[in-house]
C-alpha cells in the first residue's frame, strides 16, 4: 500500500462498470476499492491517504448527488468524478454546482477517466517537493489541512481565540470528546455551535466514521420523523422509494442534532427511544433498526423553559442534558476579536485576490465596541462585504452597517475620546507610510504627507508604538530568497 | 479431475472495452477463463466457438447485433447450443421477448448487479452441463 499514489473508491451499480473502472484505475498503477452502492460507501472506514471518488451520478437508494451532498456535510475533502448518462444533465449541473472536480458522460474513454484522476491527485502533489520516502507522511497532513481548509470556509473559521471564556469552552470539549457521551450544546445564533460538535466529533472515537448535521429547524415539520428515521417505500404520498434517514447514515459516527427545541412531540418521542434503546424504526415500517450513534444536540432556546411551559418533554430533556456545553456570545469573549478579524479579514482576502496587510484601528475599535447581536456568523459576513468593498491595502468598514444601538455605551469620558482620537491618528499615520514606503522625511515622505513636521510625526510614531519598518517596500531590503528559508 | 482441471471458458461480446474489462476481471476472479471481443463479426471470425460454455452478450451491439448473433449461432453450430446471457441498457419488452425465445438463459437489464450476473452466467453453465451430457 505505502509505495501506490493513492486509492481511487468506484462506485456503480453496474458492475461490468464499476469492476472496468477499478481494473483500469490498477492498471495504472493506483488503488481501487469498488463498492456497488452510496450505503456500502458511506459506510466505509477511509484511510487517510490521498483518495478520489468515482461515483454514478444514477445510484438506487441514495443517488450520486446525496452521497456528494453527506461528503459535504460530514467535512470530506474527497474529489469526486462523476459519471453520467445522456439523460442526466440537470443531475451533472447541480453535481458541478455541488463543487464536483469532474465529470464523464458514459461511454467515455479511458484516458479521459486516468486523466481526470490524474488532475485529482494533482491537487494533493501540487505544492510537494519532498523526497519520495516523505511523501506519503507529506500528502496526509496536506489533506488535513485541505480538510481543516474547507471545514473553516464552511463554518466560522477553525475555533480562533484566546480569551479565558474560550479556552474553558475547549477544555470542556477535550473532557467530554473520549467518552461517548450524550452532549448538549447552547448557544446564541452565530456562536460556532456547529463547530464545537464537529470538534467533539473530530476527537472521538468515531472521528472516522460520518458525521451527521440535521437542522431540525430547516426541515419542514412534517418531514422531519423521515428525514431522522427514513422511510419505506409507500410509507406516503410521494414515497416512491424506501429512503434511509440520518440516523442510519450516521451509523457508527456522530449525529448533529441542531435546534434541537423545534421537534415536534411525536418525533420527540421517537428520538427519546433511539437515545434509551438505541433503536427505532423507518416511517411506514414495522422492523425496528439498531444503530450506533452519538448524539450530539444544540439549542438556543431556554429548554428547561420549555419543559417547564410544557413543549419540550422531561424525559428527553434529562436524556439529552447529560453534558451540557455553554458557548459564549461573542460580546462576552471580547478578547477574541482582533483575532478573528485578522483571520476572517486574511480568509476572505485569500479567496477574493486580494492583498490586505493592515487593519485600521478606528475599524479595530468600532468592531470591539459592537454588540455582534448576531455573534460570529454577523462579524463574519461584515467582514466579507467589507472586504468585497476594500480597493486599498488597508482593511476599513463603514460604520453605518452596524445598527447604533448595538454599540457599546460607554460614558464618553475624557480616556475614551482620547483612545478614539489616538486610533484616528494611528489610522492616519500608517496610510501616510504605506504610501511613503515606509519613510518619514524628504519630500514623498509621511511627515509631508501629512502636513506636520518631521519630529513631531516620529515623536507620534514612538509614543503609538507604530512599526514603520512594517511599509518598507521590499525593494529597499529585499526578503531572503525561497531557496534560502526552504533549507532552514 | 476432467472438468475441474480446467476453468471453462467464458466468452463476452460487447463494444464498450470499459465494461469489457469488468466482465473479465470479474469472470475470472469467480474462477472462469474469459475471452473478449468488441464486436460480433470479430466473435465469429476469432472465437473457438466449440469451448465456449456461456456467452455473455451485449444486445446493442454495432453491426450485427447481438441478437441476429444469437440467431446465427442457433442456426449454424446444430449439435451445441452456447448458452447466451444478454445484457442491455434499453428497456425493451419486445427484445426481451425475442430473446428468451431464441433460447437466452437470462436477459439482464443496465445496471447489471454482480449477483444477479453471477447467477445468470451459473444458471447458463448448468444447462451447458446438461446440455453434453444429455
Amino acid at each position: 500500500m505505502s509505495d501506490t499514489g493513492g486509492l481511487v473508491y468506484v462506485v456503480d451499480d453496474d458492475v461490468s462498470v464499476r469492476e472496468g473502472v477499478a481494473s483500469l484505475i490498477r492498471s495504472a498503477g493506483l488503488d481501487a476499492k469498488s463498492l456497488a452502492s452510496g450505503q456500502e460507501f458511506l459506510a466505509l472506514q477511509r484511510p487517510e491517504i490521498p483518495s478520489c471518488l468515482v461515483l454514478d451520478v444514477q445510484l438506487p437508494g441514495l443517488s450520486g448527488l446525496d452521497v456528494q451532498q453527506e461528503l459535504v456535510r460530514s467535512g470530506a475533502n474527497l474529489p469526486i468524478i462523476f459519471l453520467t448518462g445522456y439523460g442526466d444533465i440537470p443531475m451533472t449541473v447541480r453535481a458541478i454546482q455541488a463543487g464536483a472536480a469532474d465529470f464523464l458522460t458514459k461511454p467515455f474513454e479511458k484516458e479521459e477517466l486516468l486523466s481526470a484522476i490524474r488532475r485529482c491527485f494533482g491537487r494533493y502533489h501540487k505544492f510537494n517537493r519532498q523526497p519520495r520516502d516523505q511523501f506519503n507522511d507529506k500528502l496526509t497532513q496536506e489533506k488535513l489541512y485541505l480538510e481543516d481548509e474547507t471545514r473553516s470556509e464552511m463554518n466560522f473559521g477553525e475555533i480562533i481565540g484566546n480569551s479565558a471564556s474560550l479556552r474553558g469552552l475547549l477544555k470542556q470539549v477535550e473532557t467530554v470528546a473520549p467518552t461517548d457521551s450524550t452532549v448538549l450544546i447552547y448557544g446564541e445564533t452565530g456562536t460556532g455551535k456547529e463547530l464545537i460538535a464537529r470538534a467533539v466529533h473530530r476527537r472521538s472515537q468515531r472521528s472516522r466514521r460520518a458525521f451527521v448535521s440535521v437542522n431540525c429547524a430547516a426541515i419542514p415539520r412534517d418531514l422531519i420523523a423521515s428525514e431522522l428515521f427514513g422511510h419505506e417505500k409507500g410509507a406516503f404520498t410521494g414515497a416512491t422509494q424506501r429512503r434511509l434517514g440520518r440516523f442510519e447514515l450516521a451509523d457508527g459516527g456522530t449525529i448533529f442534532l441542531d435546534e434541537v427545541g423545534e421537534l415536534l412531540p411525536d418525533t420527540q418521542v421517537a428520538l427519546l427511544r433511539v437515545l434509551q434503546e438505541r433503536e427505532f424504526e423507518r416511517v411506514g415500517g414495522g422492523q425496528p433498526i439498531h444503530v450506533d450513534v452519538r448524539v450530539i444536540a444544540a439549542t438556543n432556546r431556554d429548554l428547561k423553559a420549555a419543559v417547564a411551559d410544557g413543549t419540550f418533554r422531561e424525559d428527553l430533556f434529562y436524556r439529552l442534558d447529560v453534558f451540557p456545553i455553554e458557548v459564549p456570545p461573542l460580546r462576552e469573549r471580547k478578547d477574541d476579536i482582533p483575532l478573528l478579524v485578522r483571520h476572517f479579514t486574511q480568509q476572505f482576502a485569500r479567496r477574493m485576490n486580494k492583498v490586505i496587510d493592515t487593519i485600521s484601528s478606528a475599524t479595530m475599535d468600532a468592531l470591539r465596541r459592537y454588540q455582534w447581536p448576531g455573534n460570529i456568523r454577523e462579524l463574519q459576513n461584515v467582514i466579507e462585504r467589507s472586504v468585497i468593498l476594500c480597493e486599498t491595502e488597508i482593511f476599513s468598514i463603514d460604520e453605518s452597517w452596524l445598527p447604533q444601538q448595538q454599540f457599546l455605551t460607554e460614558p464618553r469620558n475624557e480616556i475614551e475620546i482620547s483612545r478614539r482620537l489616538q486610533a484616528e491618528e494611528m489610522d492616519m499615520i500608517e496610510a501616510a507610510l504605506k504610501e511613503s514606503g515606509g519613510r518619514v522625511f524628504g519630500p514623498s515622505g509621511a511627515a509631508a504627507k501629512l502636513g506636520i513636521a518631521r519630529s513631531t510625526l516620529e515623536s507620534k510614531i514612538q509614543s503609538l508604538k507604530i512599526n514603520k519598518n512594517r511599509f518598507r517596500v521590499s525593494r529597499v531590503f529585499p526578503p531572503r530568497t525561497e531557496f534560502a528559508s526552504n533549507d532552514g | 479431475m476432467g472438468m475441474h482441471s480446467v476453468s471453462r471458458l467464458i466468452s463476452i461480446v460487447d463494444d464498450d472495452s470499459l465494461v469489457r474489462e469488468g466482465l473479465i476481471s470479474l469472470m475470472r476472479s469467480a474462477g472462469f477463463a474469459t475471452q473478449a471481443f468488441a464486436s460480433a463479426e470479430e466473435f465469429l471470425s476469432l472465437a473457438h466457438r466449440d469451448d465456449i460454455a456461456c456467452l455473455i452478450l451485449d444486445v446493442g451491439l454495432p453491426g450485427i447485433s447481438g441478437l441476429e448473433l444469437q440467431s446465427q449461432l442457433t442456426a449454424t453450430v446444430s449439435n451445441h447450443r452456447t448458452p447466451v446471457v444478454f445484457m442491455t441498457a434499453r428497456d425493451d419488452e419486445v427484445t426481451r421477448q425475442r430473446a428468451l425465445k431464441g433460447g437466452a438463459v437470462d436477459f439482464l437489464r443496465k445496471p447489471v448487479r454482480r449477483e444477479a450476473l453471477l447467477n445468470a452466467v451459473h444458471l447458463a453453465l448448468q444447462q451447458n452441463d446438461g446440455k453434453t451430457r444429455g
